[in-house]
């Protein structure tokens, strides 16, 4: 009678090992298919070509022909189909790169969840040096000086042939420009450096748990009427939104940032709480409409 | 040696670039370089303008690292650093910089920067009291004094537990240029130490007593001595003392060169969802038991 591959397995680890238990042989199996047989059938999957620019512009103008509840359904299955092909690409770029070398490898920013998923925390510990580390390296296995190391991203992006779609989870981190003259301001006053960097930081922070991608941009503005007055300017740019939603988040963020600097006004010494006091004055909010 | 100088600038240059396009790795790399270089001369200042860089590089490294609730105010911080290395760049553009010049750069640099590396509820408690800073770096300091004999044990970590509180303590209190000295130089002393470790370590796992007391020991009455020396004679204690730990630092570099890191280890794999686990163990038994029914057929025939 003909034998199964799992009988023909089972049967050639048993021989090797005669001394084995069912569960061993069951965990050699296991960890056979999760570190060699799993990981090269992933790697040796292909997927498909990605669509064209121009494929995708045409999708999307025959889409504004359907109904909106048919249209958003699409929009939502062709973002879905891109993500996974996006985290399966990324899968495979990060199987080939722990194939080829098993050092520390941190998980990229936008991908933390994917390699989290990947990465088994075995050891995790501060190495102190021991006499084993002296002989390893005595034996003529060095580690070298590090080289100058390659922009991870742009390494990334050129093994992704996907544009990554944002997603709440990988939304990309928030831009903080600041204009030249703000930066000679806070390079010149400490208070008002300390004072911009907690804005800074409430601003940063609502970015971050905001469903959305926000950047700020700082600069400051004269006004016309009274040119003494100088106001610091706090730009927002929100994408995909529309005015009515960027009009209630302009409200809100106004409000987080106004009450940060009020609670720091009460518990601030004279001098920083009429900086602080300034600063509220001063400071104004504003979300790209455009 | 001109030359020398001129290496070390560049090195720094390299190190500034790295900084201002965010790429800390690059710039810490560029700083170690730096200092390696400034040891194959004579010039002790030389090593100061790779050490604060690399000082530079770990804070901003942190800030940038940090995520969680909590988002740093980057950006400001950033600006500050940019201020700094421009005016170090320019501090190098001579030969004869000013050595007090650059540390007192980096002191104030450091005193700006502590308000953005702490969390918000150290930032809206803690009061600068730079008294208690130098009490409490004294008292530590004097307490590493009077367990030095731990630096024996090879398991220990009593300087990266001093450094740990004196960072805390800078951090919450801010400090003098003094104390920022101080601060550098227990740095710099663990990092000596690490590499005296690898060096002195014995196959039965333990540390070259006789060694480690002749060399490590020096270092850490010179830094306790700090305090109590006259005004005058503190410049060239720190210079001295930090040119020696820097130099041997570096020279340890060439024989054992990078020291292991803690790191994450990756397992290469896919893990299999339990039920598929469970099933192949299942399957795995039957096919087993079938394998010994089949030899015990045999055996009774």
């Amino acid at each position: 009678m003909m034998s199964s591959l799992l009988e023909e397995i089972v049967a050639e680890v048993k021989l090797n090992n005669p001394q084995a238990s069912a569960e061993e042989v069951s965990e050699a199996m296991v960890r056979f298919i999760e570190q060699d047989i799993l990981p090269a059938a992933l790697r040796k999957m292909r997927t498909p070509e990605p669509i064209s620019p121009l494929q995708r512009w045409r999708e999307k103008e025959m889409l504004k022909r359907v109904k909106k509840k048919r249209r958003e359904a699409a929009r939502i299955r062709m973002e879905e189909s891109r993500q996974l092909l996006l985290e399966f690409e990324y899968v495979k770029h990060k199987l080939v790169r722990i194939h080829m070398d098993t050092s520390s490898l941190a998980p990229d920013l936008f991908h933390r969840d994917i390699a989290d998923s990947l990465r088994r925390r075995t050891i995790s510990v501060g190495t102190i040096p021991t006499t084993e580390n002296l002989f390893l390296k005595k034996d003529g296995i060095p580690s070298i000086e590090p080289e100058p190391v390659r922009n991870k991203r742009e390494e990334l992006s050129k093994l992704m042939p996907y544009t990554p779609v944002p997603r709440k989870e990988v939304k990309e981190p928030q831009i903080f420009l600041i204009d030249e003259i703000v930066q000679e301001k806070i390079t010149s006053d400490p208070i008002f450096a300390e004072n911009l960097g907690v804005i800074e930081r409430v601003a940063r922070t609502y970015a971050t748990v905001s469903p959305f991608k926000m950047d700020f941009f700082v600069y400051f503005r004269t006004d016309v009427e009274i040119p003494d007055w100088e106001k610091t300017i706090l730009s927002v740019q929100v994408s995909e939104l529309d005015f009515d939603k960027k009009m209630k988040l302009w409200d809100e963020f106004d409000a987080v940032i106004r009450k940060e600097i009020q609670q720091r006004i009460k518990i601030a010494s004279r001098l920083e709480k009429e900086r602080l006091e300034e600063m509220n004055r001063t400071l104004f909010t504003r979300i790209e409409l455009a | 040696m001109e030359e020398l100088f001129q290496v070390v600038r560049s090195d720094i240059e390299a190190s500034v670039k790295a900084f201002k396009e965010n790429d800390f790795e690059n710039m810490n790399i560029f700083a170690n370089r730096s200092m390696a270089n400034a040891i194959l001369g004579e010039d002790k200042k030389l090593i100061l303008p790779g050490f604060f860089m690399k000082e530079l590089a770990a804070v901003f490294g942190t800030l940038e690292a940090r995520r969680g609730r909590e988002q740093p105010a980057f950006s400001t911080a950033k600006t500050m650093g940019v201020d700094y290395v421009n005016l170090l760049s320019k501090l190098l553009s001579k030969k004869d910089f000013e050595e007090s010049e650059l540390w007192h750069n980096f002191h104030e640099l450091n005193v700006k920067l502590r308000k953005f590396v702490m969390i918000t509820f150290e930032e809206q408690t803690y009061q600068e009291d730079t008294r208690f800073t130098r009490h409490a770096f004294e008292w530590l300091i004097n307490y590493l004094e009077k367990k030095k004999q731990t630096l024996l044990n090879p398991r220990n970590l009593l300087l990266k537990g001093i450094l740990n509180e004196m960072d805390r303590i800078f951090r919450a209190h801010g400090g003098m240029l003094l104390d920022t000295c101080a601060l550098s130089l227990i740095r710099a002393l663990d990092r000596y130490y690490d590499y005296c470790r690898i060096a002195y370590g014995k196959t039965d796992g333990t540390l070259d007593e006789d060694r480690i007391t002749s060399i490590i020991f020096p270092y850490i009455e010179r830094i306790r001595n700090l305090f109590s020396s006259p005004t005058e004679t503190q410049a060239s204690i720190v210079s001295e003392t930090l040119w020696g730990l820097v130099k041997g630092w570096r020279e340890f570099f060439i024989e054992y060169m990078e020291l292991p890191r803690p790191k994450i280890e990756i397992e290469r794999g896919v893990e299999l969802p339990e039920e598929a686990k469970r099933k192949i163990a299942e399957s795995v038994t039957k096919t087993l038991e079938k394998e010994i029914g089949v030899r015990k057929t045999r055996v009774e025939k």
